[in-house]
């Protein structure tokens, strides 16, 4: 194995890694490079040399602006991408890590064919709505035209049944309307009248306050005549298709003319000219006829080049993003440098795990030689008070449970991660509060599920709610499969128990009692319990004992873990007075009585021929009353004794947490001071402080045991409300429906089978299963881990562009 | 009892065991960065024995909790039917050889 570093330690996921602080001293041409190749590494994190610099006083603030409006447009390309219906070609998994900087263009570069880009694309858009409207027009046109030359037709019609003759029309003679010769049909003589008129097209749902309107207006001095067009056809100045009628109003008069077309205006009706004779109706027809031609297949020319420019972005689009975004990235790193103008040298500080020191070396000599910069970066370690950020690596199946304990607090440097027990002990405090096998393996497939499909599921857009379970997904695995475990201890599918290897108890006749048959059920709790009388008594003894055997395990494994860390921090005082004592102190009350409860269980007490004494008696029968048991109560000989001196030392070991330590600390800083007599500088020393901090961590520990002891009878609660859930609904609704004897059973088993489904997944697996999450959350939050975990670090967050990517 | 009892601790030990080693050589393989594989395995390793440590716990409290019972099973009215009923169907389908033991008694009605 390579060496990896100064210290060549191996990393773990124990203690968080060691980290070094470093200094580099970047030249400026080569700058934008070698953040490139650390961006790419991510192994270092940086530190803010300007924080208190304004963000627009910065030194690389141009460059994020112009990154920004290359954004800018990129989000107009892909507005138009999606309105057009295209989708960009999906980045690919390694957008990231492939160097594609040298195969793309230099960022100049993209920016100029960026505004190319977009000032075709706006041209484009903008012909494309000018051709759509000229369109609708020359649409409407025509239809003008269709129908109101059928108003004509229909006037030279009446005009030659009024007039008889038919040899005084010509065919390309002036279509007369007959209101124009008022002539034979009554009147004082032929006036010839010149009736103008207007032809257009309103929208049909205003047609008739049109029509009121013009009347009014008017003073009925009008004569219009209306045709619907059949399909709904776009108006010109909007997108939407219109349901619209052709009108043609006659009138006459300059003024009234006015009027019209002032009404026409504000109605939103165009106005189309009207070809008076029968020759200028017919070309203007062909012509329009024409027109329309042309114009479709010009917009769909238009249409066709605009979206294949718009294919040729979306080939690009999301690598542009990806690009434009590292480079902002980029630039906001080089703006927390030291920028050091006449040198042109970019100083930059920052925090690196020390077995990634050679890569990082690697990563600053290639970025020097891809910018061809002449100076190579010069890379120094620095020593520093500072505390440096806790950083633990970790994969796709740790990373959720490390968050579990980050959410709590941050580790501090190198303090003992309860990570790794988490990934082992959560699941199973969660499966003591769930056992059940039945809702075990639902869980496990449904966790199955988000396992196997991760790669798929990690690329799309998820319902939040999926979202959240997708991100837990190993948790989930891992809860499934220990509740399929402690169900099988349980003996509980569902509820049901199952009888795999024979029973243990026999009932006889006559007694209620069962008989034990004198061996012991191999695997799990004998099937013969359920539903007898003394099951609840059984099985809240089985389980608080259960309880309180785990607890006070992992309490004492939270203790020794304390001891762990005051070693590795070489801290000689936390180990001799905090963790001993400690140690002493529990192991002496809550350990004694682990091991009381386990000589129980070992006793044959029908052989003894003694009622089995109750424990929470002789636990508080030990601190009352000391010096005598009665001889009933007795467990082993020699218990007095035992107990007292275990009283005794716990009673010592108080003192013993709370006093040394502090007058200890007083005696070496007093001795500190005394040999640093020259006026070295030395913390403030004060002594009450560290006294009251000591009483109260001795409080803190001494009430907590007890109180936190009692804290995992939750583990009990639990389990029995989900034990005791499930029985309920399965008694009260299968069993009631399955021993019915009628001929509709059927249906009535149908129909109570998906309500217990449905309440099964909405009560005990969503509901259940929450709130199991949640104690098991509280258990390892507060009481596993307030015996040693200070958490108060900071979490090492490197610049790195799988970070960076990800947070859109 | 005893004899049951180290039987089935032995059992617990040899696959957690084998266990360790299976799930150590998969995380390896699973391992991206090559300059982690010891990390991986060594984490595998303590994961797998916690695992069978706290498995072995939840067993071994059922096993002893139900050596030296203090409480007793009594009958209630469903357990007394269900009982008979068992008994009856066992005995249309299974020829009188073969007996479990709970409805012997039954039987001898």
């Amino acid at each position: 194995m390579a060496v990896s570093g100064p210290t060549e330690k191996i990393p773990s996921l124990f203690r968080s890694e060691e980290m070094v602080r470093v200094q580099l001293f970047i030249q400026r041409d080569a700058a934008h490079d070698t953040i490139d190749e650390l961006g790419q590494l991510g192994e270092l994190e940086f530190v803010d040399l300007n924080k208190d610099v304004n963000a627009f006083q910065r030194n690389f603030v141009n460059d994020i602006k112009r990154c920004d409006e290359m954004d800018r447009k990129l989000r107009f390309f892909g507005s138009q991408l999606h309105k057009c219906g295209i989708d960009p070609s999906p980045v690919s998994d390694d957008a990231v890590e492939v160097d594609n900087m040298d195969e793309l263009e230099v960022i100049l570069n993209l920016e100029a064919h960026f505004n190319e880009l977009e000032k075709d694309l706006k041209q484009s858009i903008f012909h494309m709505e000018e051709l759509t409207r000229n369109r609708n027009e020359v649409i409407e046109l025509k239809h003008v035209l269709e129908k109101a030359s059928i108003f004509f037709e229909e006037a030279s019609h009446i005009r030659s049944q009024s007039f008889g003759s038919p040899d005084d029309i010509h065919g390309d003679e002036e279509i007369q309307s007959p209101l124009l010769h008022r002539g034979d049909i009554g009147g004082a003589g032929p006036k010839t009248v010149r009736l103008g008129f207007i032809t257009g097209v309103v929208a049909k749902e205003k047609l008739i306050t049109f029509e009121r309107v013009v009347w009014r207006a008017t003073r009925g001095n009008v004569y219009m005549r209306f045709a619907d067009i059949e399909r709904p056809i776009i108006d010109p100045s909007q997108r939407e298709k219109v349901e619209k009628s052709v009108f043609i109003v006659f009138f006459s008069g300059e003024r009234i003319q006015n009027k019209i077309t002032k009404i026409c205006e504000t109605f939103g009706a165009n106005r189309y000219p009207f070809p008076e004779s029968q020759a200028e109706h017919m070309s203007m027809m062909q012509r329009v006829e024409q027109q329309l031609a042309d114009l479709t297949k010009v917009i769909e020319r238009t249409e066709e080049h605009h979206e294949e420019e718009l294919r040729r972005v979306a080939a690009s689009w999301n690598q542009w993003r990806t690009r434009v975004r590292k480079e902002k990235a980029i630039y906001h790193t080089m703006n927390m440098f030291n920028y050091d103008i006449t040198k042109k040298c970019l100083i930059a500080e920052g925090w690196c795990p020390s077995v990634s020191i050679d890569d990082v070396q690697r990563a600053l000599r290639l970025g020097t030689l891809r910018s061809g910069a002449q100076v190579p970066t010069i890379f120094n370690v620095i020593h520093t008070r500072d505390e440096p950020p806790t950083y633990f690596r970790t994969n796709k199946f740790t990373e959720v449970f490390q968050d579990i304990v980050d959410s709590y607090g941050i580790a501090r440097y190198q303090e003992f991660n309860p990570g790794p027990f988490t990934i082992i002990t959560f699941p199973f405090l969660f499966a003591i509060m769930f056992g059940d096998v039945g809702h075990g393996m639902l869980m496990t497939l449904f966790a199955l599920f988000l396992v196997l499909q991760e790669r798929k599921l990690g690329r799309s857009q998820l319902n939040e709610m999926i979202a959240i379970c997708y991100q837990g997904r190993y948790c989930l695995l891992l809860m499934g499969l220990s509740a399929i475990f402690c169900g099988a201890i349980y003996n509980e599918t569902f509820s049901i128990p199952i009888n795999f290897f024979g029973r243990t108890w026999e009932f006889v006749k006559g007694k209620d009692e069962a008989v034990f048959l004198d061996t012991v059920y191999p695997f799990g709790v004998d099937p013969t319990w359920h539903g007898t009388e003394t099951e609840l008594m059984f099985m809240n003894s089985l389980k608080m004992k259960v309880s309180v055997i785990v607890g006070v395990v992992q309490m004492i494994v939270g203790v020794v873990l304390s001891a762990l860390n005051a070693v590795h921090y070489k801290k000689r005082l936390n180990f001799w007075f905090e963790f001993v004592p400690q140690m002493i102190f529990i192991c002496s009350i809550f350990g004694y009585l682990v091991i009381i409860i386990i000589t129980k269980w070992a006793i044959n007490w029908e052989a003894r021929d003694q009622t089995p004494p109750s424990l929470i008696n002789m636990l508080i029968g030990m601190f009352l009353s000391p010096t005598s048991i009665k001889s009933e109560d007795q467990i082993y000989s020699g218990q007095v004794m035992v107990q007292n001196l275990l009283v005794v030392l716990a009673f010592l070991s108080v003192p013993a947490m709370l006093l040394p330590k502090p007058y200890i600390l007083k005696w070496q800083y007093a001795k500190r001071r005394y040999l640093n007599m020259d006026g070295a500088e030395e913390e403030e020393f004060d002594f009450s402080e560290v006294l009251v901090h000591q009483i109260i961590h001795t409080i803190e520990y001494v009430l907590g045991c007890i109180s936190n002891t009692a804290s995992y009878l939750r583990l009990w609660a639990l389990s029995l409300a989900h034990a005791e859930l499930s029985t309920v609904f399965w008694d009260k609704i299968m069993v009631m429906v399955l021993k019915m004897d009628s001929p509709l059973s059927g249906v009535y088993i149908f129909v109570a089978y998906s309500i217990w489904g449905m309440i099964t997944i909405g009560v005990l697996m969503i509901m259940e299963s929450l709130s199991a999450f949640l104690h098991a959350l509280r258990l390892h939050w507060v009481e596993f881990q307030n015996k040693f975990y200070m958490g108060d670090g900071h979490k090492f967050l490197p610049f790195s562009y799988a970070k960076v990517l990800d947070e859109d | 009892k005893k004899m049951g009892f180290l039987l089935t601790t032995f059992l617990f030990i040899l696959v957690t065991v084998v266990a360790m080693f299976l799930l150590g050589e998969y995380a390896v393989s699973q391992t991206v960065d090559q300059r982690y594989k010891s990390y991986n395995r060594k984490l595998a390793y303590f994961l797998v024995v916690l695992a069978g440590i706290c498995m072995w716990l939840m067993w071994w409290s059922m096993y002893m909790h139900q050596m030296n019972p203090m409480i007793v099973p009594e009958l209630t009215e469903e357990v007394a039917e269900m009982l008979k009923k068992q008994a009856e169907l066992s005995a249309q389908i299974f020829s009188t050889q073969f007996k479990t033991q709970s409805y012997t008694i039954w039987e001898q009605e």
